[in-house]
């Protein structure tokens, strides 16, 4: 009698399937593009290539990303600790007090950020952080990724704690937890793979971003540079220059640095991703 | 409501975190304000209702780039939700745990390829791609409707930066519609299922459950495609067209700072103008935003468990 | 559990292995690793031992300026570090932010501006580049002869087909090749020193087509309304688009035409010759340019001079690019390596020139030297 109920429901089925694949038929185009491009100067320059300084047009080596790795890694090791805990707490007041005027100042103030072309964040940190101190630097580069990465962060941790059922609350509060402890025990636990999720697109997110660093990071790719206050270089940044030049060395390591970028966050993602269990509610 | 004292601490000390990121986000709202003022003073509401870009005779009006970007972030909304989504019932509802365990992270990893190499994607891959399947069918047969009624010479548009833009958002929303799908007690599972409903209804029901956070996902995939400058740059086409055809080339306000930043301070009021046009769609994301929230609150399910 | 340990130890190794590597930077010299002195300092602070000189400007200068940097560093050790940001950007983190020792820009500076900075600023025209005029027709095996007239009809929307009259007429010998088949013509939607030195040129070469409203970084270019008209962003989206779009036409940098293998016209220059860009061709036209004696004099002319130049075997579409450098400054280490620097392009640099850029005729050579001089006299005070 309801067969058209079944009908519905495989055709729904088919819809879902096909939309499916074409959803992620460009994203994996894009990496088997990635992979093709960049694992051929990789592997050709070898473990060199993460240590060595660029090449300029007239080099006869590949050279390599050296100064720009550092320099991401440092950028992202400064701004990120700084986004998660902002971003983090932001999102506990939101949960806790969903009604104060705070949390929606923080709310709306956080996505009004996001639409901002990050070219003008940079030039902000510029002009606020670059000119006073005289110079650039890996500290003004992630200023910029914090003010850029903030809006992923809060979002997905508002989503995550948001998610937790209402029960859980209740329950804490019935057995006497305060609401300090409910927080870190009892949500944060349970929308735990949510926040760890959230935290590793925030990442994905702060290690991407060329536009913001434009301005503010310095560029600096003579020598490896571990000083906050000096400038340095990202790998963005740097596929985003050489791949806009006409020389093809310089592709090739713009091409490289992709590949290396994409490596990097696949080994993070792996270690973070099975050290954290999922909790079935 | 009277608050107990731990209440009060408790409030207390969420605060400081929230008044850094109030007075940081603040800060640069108001630098962005000042640096934009002077344009504004000058040339009034003319900026923003007129068309044009030059700097050597000091004439600007950025309506174009406003309206593009309002559009390509309404079509990569749209594409970016249409498949996560889908792909998010899909992941969930269709596959087995197994599988779903290397699925989920393979499309969060897509969240990592930056947005530089999308672009380059897109413009050797993707535009001419949609150029032959999509865009010239679109005109040949479509024509009559003026959303398709210009000639595609190269492809670039409003119509492939807004796909273009929508693509990598997917892994974001996904991953953010999965978890909220995934915090679902299974009681809610289980009652549909025990009273006969087939998947769609089921998925119907889940949707409905985790409104908000598709909801929350698809305010800032707005925001964030409003926002997105190497992507738009590269396939927007950047020129001043005010016509309501979305297969021809248009601009979008990024796109307009990432072509004209470089020589912008050679010019007198060029960079206010730009930091004018940032701070407009600043305020437009704004008002949108605060709309879709207002829906979302009007049909907000209170579960009460 | 097991999966974990092993990535962990993975990326264990891959850091440890890097960090040898950093300190103990090998001995072999390919022309890519740090030299031993450099790389000593390389992981402290850049500025507590040897003094780093930092410059911003015009991406048009940014490889050439890179392979010089990279030489004198391999020589004295010394860093330069240079961010392409654009020739405004550029000049603004020079003149009024200070948080760069030099900056590179396409134009120099103009009256007002050098009235402004007078005596202060140092200009030197350290290399030369030029546009070239690139095309996409298939059936066109050499090279095609274009004049100035002709460029300025094709971008007003004039001329329309590849078999014109008006072409016809310059390239009487392949005649029978130019196809019946609308020219899509491209030229570029951002803000560039490329396009300014091409509408100049049209402007010189065709005056009454080609107005001087229509000359700046930025026009709006009549050809887009026959839809026949394509901007395309940079230098290399403009490459792109004529690669990928058959019977196109674009101006591109020189580099651009010669790395990427695009056939590039002859172009009709202010003596009547045909002429391809070439080291020679580019430093002729800078030959008929009365430089000024010192640096600190006022250079604004010198741009509008080298294109269109007279000279008999000059490229009408060559270009001076610039350098500013402050006659003085405060910090004595950073005086000293600026003036090593310029003498030593002088000396040495020159005979590193990537493909499609020139070094400057001898009398502006003079002008580095001049200016080094008068920066190492200013910090000896």
């Amino acid at each position: 009698m309801y067969e058209w109920r079944y009908a519905r429901d495989k055709l729904f089925a088919a819809l879902i399937t096909a939309m499916s694949i074409l959803a992620v038929l460009p994203l994996f185009h894009v990496i088997a593009i990635v992979v093709y491009n960049g694992s051929k100067p990789v592997l050709e320059a070898g473990a060199r290539f993460l240590v060595d300084i660029p090449p300029t047009p007239l080099s006869k080596d590949l050279g390599g990303v050296g100064p720009a790795l550092v320099g991401s890694f440092l950028i992202t090791l400064i701004s990120m600790p700084i986004t998660i805990m902002l971003a983090l707490l932001a999102a506990i007041l939101e949960n806790e007090f969903p009604h104060s005027r705070l949390s929606k100042t923080v709310d709306a103030l956080s996505r009004s950020l996001a639409s901002v072309p990050t070219i003008i964040v940079s030039m902000v940190v510029y002009s606020t952080l670059v000119v006073p101190m005289r110079g650039f630097s890996a500290l003004a580069g992630a200023t910029a990724l914090t003010l850029v990465s903030f809006p992923y962060a809060y979002t997905a941790f508002t989503s995550a704690l948001g998610s937790v059922p209402r029960t859980y609350r209740e329950a804490a509060y019935a057995i006497g937890i305060n609401r300090w402890k409910t927080v870190f025990s009892v949500f944060i636990p349970i929308a735990r793979k949510a926040i760890v999720a959230g935290i590793l697109l925030t990442f994905a997110r702060a290690m991407g971003e060329t536009a913001a660093l434009f301005f503010t990071v310095g560029r600096y790719r003579s020598g490896i540079s571990l000083n906050p206050l000096s400038p340095t270089d990202a790998l963005p940044l740097l596929i985003f220059d050489f791949i806009t030049s006409p020389f093809r060395s310089y592709h090739e390591i713009a091409w490289g640095a992709s590949f290396v970028l994409f490596v990097l966050y696949l080994a993070i993602f792996i270690t973070v991703k099975t050290a954290v269990k999922e909790v079935r509610l | 409501m009277s608050w107990s004292r731990t209440d009060k601490l408790f409030f207390i000390s969420l605060l400081p975190s929230a008044i850094i990121v109030t007075g940081l986000l603040g800060l640069f709202l108001f630098v962005v304000l000042i640096h934009s003022w002077d344009s504004i003073l000058a040339y009034g509401a003319r900026l923003f209702v007129e068309s044009v870009w030059n700097p050597e005779k000091e004439l600007y009006g950025i309506l174009s780039p406003i309206i593009g970007t309002l559009l390509t972030s309404l079509i990569a909304t749209c594409t970016a939700l249409v498949f996560s989504v889908s792909l998010s019932i899909f992941v969930v509802e269709y596959l087995n745990k197994r599988v779903q365990n290397i699925f989920v992270p393979i499309i969060e990893l897509m969240g990592g390829v930056p947005t530089i190499v999308y672009a380059i994607w897109a413009l050797h891959y993707l535009v001419p791609f949609m150029k032959a399947s999509i865009m010239e069918p679109l005109h040949k047969y479509l024509g009559f409707i003026p959303l398709f009624s210009c000639q595609p010479t190269t492809g670039f548009s409003i119509l492939i930066a807004g796909i273009a833009i929508g693509i990598p958002l997917i892994p974001y929303t996904t991953s953010i519609i999965v978890e909220s799908y995934k915090l679902v007690p299974l009681t809610y599972k289980e009652a549909c299922l025990g009273i006969g409903a087939t998947k769609y209804e089921l998925v119907k029901v889940m949707l409905a459950i985790i409104k908000p956070a598709i909801i929350a996902s698809a305010i800032l995939s707005f925001a964030r495609a409003s926002g997105e400058t190497t992507i738009a740059v590269t396939t927007v086409g950047n020129a001043m067209s005010t016509s309501v055809c979305i297969i021809g080339p248009g601009y979008t306000v990024p796109a307009l700072l990432a072509s004209q930043y470089a020589n912008a301070n050679l010019y007198q009021y060029a960079e206010s103008v730009l930091y004018a046009a940032a701070l407009t769609i600043l305020l437009l994301t704004l008002v949108l935003s605060f709309i879709g929230l207002r829906i979302l609150e009007k049909w907000r399910v209170r579960i009460v468990v | 559990m097991y999966i974990t340990i092993t990535v962990i130890a993975i990326l264990v190794t891959i850091v440890t292995y890097s960090v040898i590597h950093v300190y103990f930077a090998s001995e072999k010299a390919p022309t890519t690793t740090i030299p031993q002195d450099a790389s000593t300092y390389s992981t402290t602070n850049p500025s507590s031992r040897l003094p780093v000189i930092r410059g911003a400007g015009a991406s048009f200068q940014y490889p050439q300026i890179a392979q010089w940097a990279r030489l004198f560093q391999e020589k004295t050790g010394i860093p330069i570090t240079y961010q392409s940001v654009g020739s405004g950007a550029g000049q603004r983190m020079f003149l009024v932010d200070r948080v760069v020792d030099f900056a590179a820009s396409d134009p120099p500076l103009s009256k007002s501006q050098w009235e402004e900075h007078k005596n202060r600023v140092l200009q030197v025209p350290w290399m030369m580049g030029a546009v070239a005029v690139v095309y996409n027709v298939p059936s066109v095996g050499g090279t095609l002869n274009l004049s100035g007239e002709v460029l300025a009809k094709i971008y007003l929307g004039e001329v329309e087909y590849w078999d014109d009259a008006a072409i016809v007429a310059l390239n009487p010998t392949i005649a029978d090749k130019l196809p019946h088949q609308p020219i899509v013509a491209v030229h570029r939607s951002d803000s560039s020193g490329t396009t300014e030195i091409f509408t100049l040129f049209l402007h010189k070469s065709a005056p009454d087509k080609w107005s001087s409203d229509l000359v700046g970084k930025q026009v709006d270019w009549p050809v887009d309304r026959s839809g026949r008209g394509v901007g395309a962003k940079g230098n290399e989206g403009v490459t792109a688009v004529v690669l990928q779009t058959a019977y196109s036409i674009g101006y591109v940098e020189l580099s651009y035409a010669i790395e990427h293998g695009l056939p590039v016209a002859a172009i009709k220059n202010a003596a009547g010759k045909f002429v391809l860009p070439s080291e020679m061709s580019i430093q002729n036209a800078a030959r008929g340019v009365i430089f000024p004696s010192s640096p600190q004099d006022d250079l604004s002319y010198t741009l509008y001079e080298v294109v269109y130049s007279p000279s008999e075997d000059a490229y009408p579409i060559a270009t001076l690019a610039y350098g500013f450098f402050w006659a003085k400054y405060e910090d004595r280490e950073v005086a000293k390596a600026v003036s090593e620097f310029l003498k030593w392009i002088v000396q040495e640099g020159y005979n590193y020139m990537i493909k499609g850029y020139t070094p400057p005729p001898q009398e502006a050579q003079r002008l580095l030297v001049a200016a080094a001089r008068i920066i190492e006299e200013n910090s000896a005070r």
